[in-house]
């Protein structure tokens, strides 16, 4: 088992605080313009991570969660993406959209992200190690000859054999799992507070996607950072995550602590999606969510689950705020209003 | 309604209209490639400007102002918007817009005719040398090969030069030179199809070489001709103005459109309206036969047209 | 790469040939044949028509008469201009060279111009630099050539006088480097503007494709600047589409040169053999044409095969 690198990062500023969540984001709305008309990727929706907390987000595709965590940086060019509303707290600090500067120090350095195909996440161009000196340049890092020992440790640590010819290998010539595995190195070296995993097992076969996930775990464990993990999937969410948020159509529709939510899920939807996830029988047949999810360009009026909700009823027809069930468990249902389900 | 005495009629063929989710049947490739045509502004733009480049060149007998030919002493270089003289007057004194109207029946088919010769001679050369694989290929494609190593505009120019300046040694040369370029699209087209299945089936069932060629190849072939064709037919304009400008044109005092820029050479430091008038003529069909030229290669092509 | 090399010059040899007897066949189609375009006015004299007859062969069988004709042409021995007085090589030789130049010129601009222009038209999508962009190149693209010169001959030279309209020297300032620099700026740009055109929508449409490449979504990720997302990362894989853009249009800038020579009185291949056309110097114009094909194929030859040295991915294959 390969030691954790402990080697301070380059870029660490001093006074930092240490109370109060990592990351806040709130009233988050963007939309594309698309020939279709525009569409509605993500719609008010409020996250906010703790200081070294796993948080799963869980949505089918189309449900507005990468683009809801590649906002956490302000990533989407904006053409085509449009910021309609929102605003970001990191690490105490307010992160205006406006600020250039600050923005790209804190992406890579504050936030790190990981790509769902590491692959292609890599320039075809360039040999790995030559990318991966470039963003540590970047983030302050000197010469080569000065960091050249902590990325050959750190890609040890992510269980990288031989890593010296990884580096000089082009992206094309490495298998996926090594790829994604290097990807996360590259993301921890430069010591991110926050980091984002979008999808990061999805693109690979099952061994590499253990190997991944187990490498997550130990980074979760080891490096006290905070994880936000983006998956579809919800067991690899729930090996890892202390909290999930479930998204759908844009918006989310609950949130609450993973065990909590596998036991008791409450919206309609997140019980659809464990009932499909555990491959439960019904009337002999396996269980499928019927319906496919709206389209985001032509939303229908009221909650955008009810063309597909067995429970809808009557009031369904109005969009239903996020109920706050328990604390730190949220509901976009009406069945879950505590003043009762009924108009 | 009383059918008594009308004549039967036949049963109407269920239609799949119900399938389709817009309600109405599919269009056919031909009105879907219309109406991506009709779509593209520019391309109507283009089409519009060239109708009306071919009308004044059909019309310009009646609607010019003046006579081409006859030169005014009073209004020699006189400038643009000077009284009569619209876009001007050369140093021979005679009307700029007329000699432009004029010089329209010479752009045209100086342009047009060489492309339609160039499209037949090339098309039968490419497919002979597309499709039959032995000696006979070997040397037509050789032979073009030969007419490609040499600068299209230096072989159009020495051709010319030999047979003598004039309308018909222009449209020679130029159809001489063309030929090879479409001649090679027919002949890689021909290439690619010539192992095709429904051709060995033709084969299996009797057809003779040239039966196959005429009724399984040809077809494929003259969509590609006829889009090269468009597409650089803004070029074509562009080259017969050429040879005008270096004299190998219609003799003066023909209002050829490139034989004006190089008369207006002499004066062009007083009276740079004698030369560029003409240009801008000429730019003006070169890009509407562009735009016109791209629009139709997008509608002809169906993977283009849904990239739109 | 040296076997495709050895091919291509094999290939470039029966060419050749072919080129060689259509030039030769140049001069048997002038009407009055050989003799009237190697005389011109004497040829009513006997004494000057028989001692052209023998010189040339011309009572032997045409196939005879190609190949003294071949022998003597690969030796050097083009004639002599009817024009000048001299022998054609002589008066090709140099002019050669000056043509060379311009084409060289018209490539950086194109090249440069060309490839800029496309970046930042890519980078700023739909703006309005985008828009006008392509639209004035393609209106360049649509112009011809010499018109375009003179345009700029016009402006540049005569209304605002800061660069010379005509010639490679001035008569005044000499022929030092820089002279000839300032009498090339224009005539090599109004040659580029086409090639220019082509390459600005190429690399256009490459970095479009490139700039939404996940690849550079992560960089972006990593904290890299627009700067270098656009330059180091997208345009390094869009450079080898735009070489292999260049390379094909090396062939076009030459034959472009030609024309471009006569606006601006550029001492080259393209203004000598406008010049033998007025003057109907028959024998020049063949050689001229003979010796600009040859150099023609060369240049294709040496612009392909840097091309696809410089190609990174038919390194590979």
């Amino acid at each position: 088992m390969n030691a954790r690198p402990d080697v301070p990062a380059p870029d660490e500023p001093a006074g930092v605080t240490t109370t109060g969540p990592l990351l806040e984001m709130s009233g988050l709305t963007v939309r594309f313009s698309s020939p279709a008309g525009e569409v509605h990727a993500v719609e008010d929706v409020s996250i906010s991570i703790a200081r070294n907390e796993a948080v799963g987000i869980v949505g089918e595709s189309g449900s507005g969660k990468t683009v809801t965590c590649m906002s956490m940086m302000w990533l989407l060019p904006s053409p085509p993406a449009r910021y309609v509303s929102g605003r970001i707290n990191f690490d105490g600090e307010a992160l205006p959209r406006t600020d250039e500067r600050r923005i790209r120090r804190v992406r890579g350095a504050g936030i790190g992200m990981v790509f769902q195909n590491a692959r292609l996440s890599f320039d075809p161009a360039y040999r790995l190690g030559s990318q991966i000196a470039e963003a540590l340049r970047v983030h302050g890092a000197g010469r080569w000859g000065d960091v050249e020992g902590r990325v050959l440790e750190t890609l040890r640590y992510c269980n990288i054999a031989d890593p010296e010819s990884v580096l000089r290998q082009f992206p094309h010539e490495v298998s996926g799992g090594v790829a994604q595995r290097v990807s996360i190195a590259l993301a921890l070296l430069i010591r991110p507070k926050l980091l984002i995993a979008d999808e990061p097992t999805t693109a690979l076969d099952l061994l590499s996607q253990l190997e991944v996930l187990s490498l997550l775990e130990r980074v979760r464990r080891e490096m006290s950072s905070s994880l936000v993990l983006v998956s579809h999937d919800l067991n690899v969410v729930r090996r890892i995550a202390d909290r999930v948020i479930i998204m759908y159509a844009g918006r989310v529709v609950e949130e609450g602590p993973v065990e909590d939510i596998f036991a008791h899920p409450q919206h309609p939807y997140t019980q659809g999606l464990l009932a499909s996830a555990a491959q439960r029988t019904e009337r002999g047949r396996l269980y499928e969510l019927p319906g496919q999810p709206p389209d985001l360009a032509a939303l229908p009026p009221g909650c955008s689950f009810r063309p597909r909700c067995a429970r809808a009823f009557a009031r369904c027809n109005h969009m239903p705020p996020l109920y706050a069930t328990a604390p730190g468990r949220h509901c976009r249902c009406f069945l879950l209003d505590p003043r009762g389900a009924d108009d | 309604m009383s059918t008594v005495g009308a004549p039967t009629r036949r049963p109407k063929l269920p239609d799949a209209r119900h399938l389709h989710p817009s309600g109405s049947a599919p269009k056919s490739s031909f009105q879907q490639g219309l109406a991506s045509l009709v779509a593209d502004r520019s391309a109507m733009i283009g089409l519009i400007v060239l109708l009306i480049a071919v009308g004044a060149a059909i019309f310009a007998p009646w609607i010019a102002p003046y006579d081409p030919n006859a030169g005014e002493g009073a209004a020699i270089l006189a400038p643009p918007l000077s009284p009569g003289h619209l876009l001007g007057a050369d140093q021979q004194g005679r009307d700029i817009l007329s000699r432009i109207l004029f010089g329209a029946r010479l752009a045209f088919p100086e342009a047009m005719i060489p492309v339609a010769a160039a499209a037949i001679a090339g098309t039968i050369l490419g497919l002979l040398g597309g499709f039959f694989k032995g000696i006979v290929g070997e040397i037509i494609m050789r032979s073009l090969d030969v007419l490609f190593a040499i600068p299209m505009v230096l072989l159009a120019i020495a051709i010319a030069t030999t047979l003598g300046s004039g309308l018909p040694t222009v449209i020679l040369s130029m159809a001489v030179v063309i030929t090879p370029y479409i001649a090679r699209v027919v002949a890689t087209t021909t290439a690619q199809i010539r192992s095709a299945p429904f051709v060995d089936a033709a084969r299996c069932a009797g057809f003779s070489e040239w039966r196959i060629l005429r009724r399984e190849i040809l077809p494929h072939v003259i969509p590609s001709v006829v889009v090269y064709g468009t597409t650089n037919m803004g070029a074509m304009v562009v080259f017969a103005a050429g040879f005008g400008f270096l004299g190998l044109g219609a003799p003066p005092p023909a209002a050829d459109w490139g034989a004006m820029i190089s008369d207006g050479m002499k004066s062009l430091g007083s009276a740079p309206w004698v030369s560029t008038m003409p240009g801008i003529a000429i730019v003006a069909v070169s890009l509407a036969f562009n735009y016109l030229g791209d629009g139709l290669r997008v509608a002809l092509d169906p993977r283009l047209r849904n990239r739109r | 790469m040296l076997t495709y090399l050895a091919q291509r010059v094999a290939a470039a040899v029966p060419t050749m040939f072919g080129v060689s007897v259509v030039t030769f066949a140049l001069l048997h189609i002038v009407p009055g044949g050989p003799v009237v375009a190697m005389l011109g006015l004497a040829a009513s004299n006997p004494a000057a028509v028989a001692a052209i007859t023998r010189d040339l062969g011309l009572d032997k069988p045409i196939w005879e008469q190609y190949l003294i004709w071949l022998k003597r042409a690969l030796s050097g021995d083009f004639g002599m201009s009817t024009e000048f007085h001299v022998p054609v090589l002589s008066l090709v030789g140099p002019k050669l060279a000056h043509t060379l130049l311009l084409t060289a010129g018209s490539l950086v601009y194109a090249v440069v111009l060309g490839t800029i222009i496309g970046i930042v038209a890519a980078v700023h999508y739909r703006s309005v630099f985008d828009r006008a962009a392509m639209f004035v190149t393609l209106v360049g693209a649509s112009a011809p050539v010499f018109w375009i010169g003179l345009l700029l001959s016009y402006l540049f030279a005569i209304r605002l006088g800061w660069l010379p309209a005509m010639g490679m020297t001035s008569i005044i300032g000499g022929s030092s480097p820089l002279i000839v620099l300032e009498h090339l700026i224009l005539p090599a740009f109004a040659n580029s503007i086409i090639s220019m055109a082509v390459i600005a929508r190429i690399v256009r449409s490459s970095m479009l494709e490139a700039l939404v490449q996940p690849y550079v979504l992560a960089a972006r990720a990593r904290g890299l600047s627009r700067t270098r997302q656009v330059l180091v990362h997208a345009f390094r894989n869009v450079l080898p589409d735009a070489i292999n853009i260049t390379g094909l249009q090396v062939g076009f800038l030459f034959g472009g040169a030609l024309i471009v020579e006569v606006v601006f009185a550029w001492p080259g291949v393209g203004y000598l053999i406008y010049s033998s056309i007025q003057a109907r110097d028959y024998v020049t114009l063949q050689a001229s044409v003979l010796i600009v094909s040859a150099v023609f194929v060369i240049v294709n030859l040496l612009a392909d095969m840097a091309r696809i040295a410089l190609d990174p991915r038919e390194q590979a294959a």
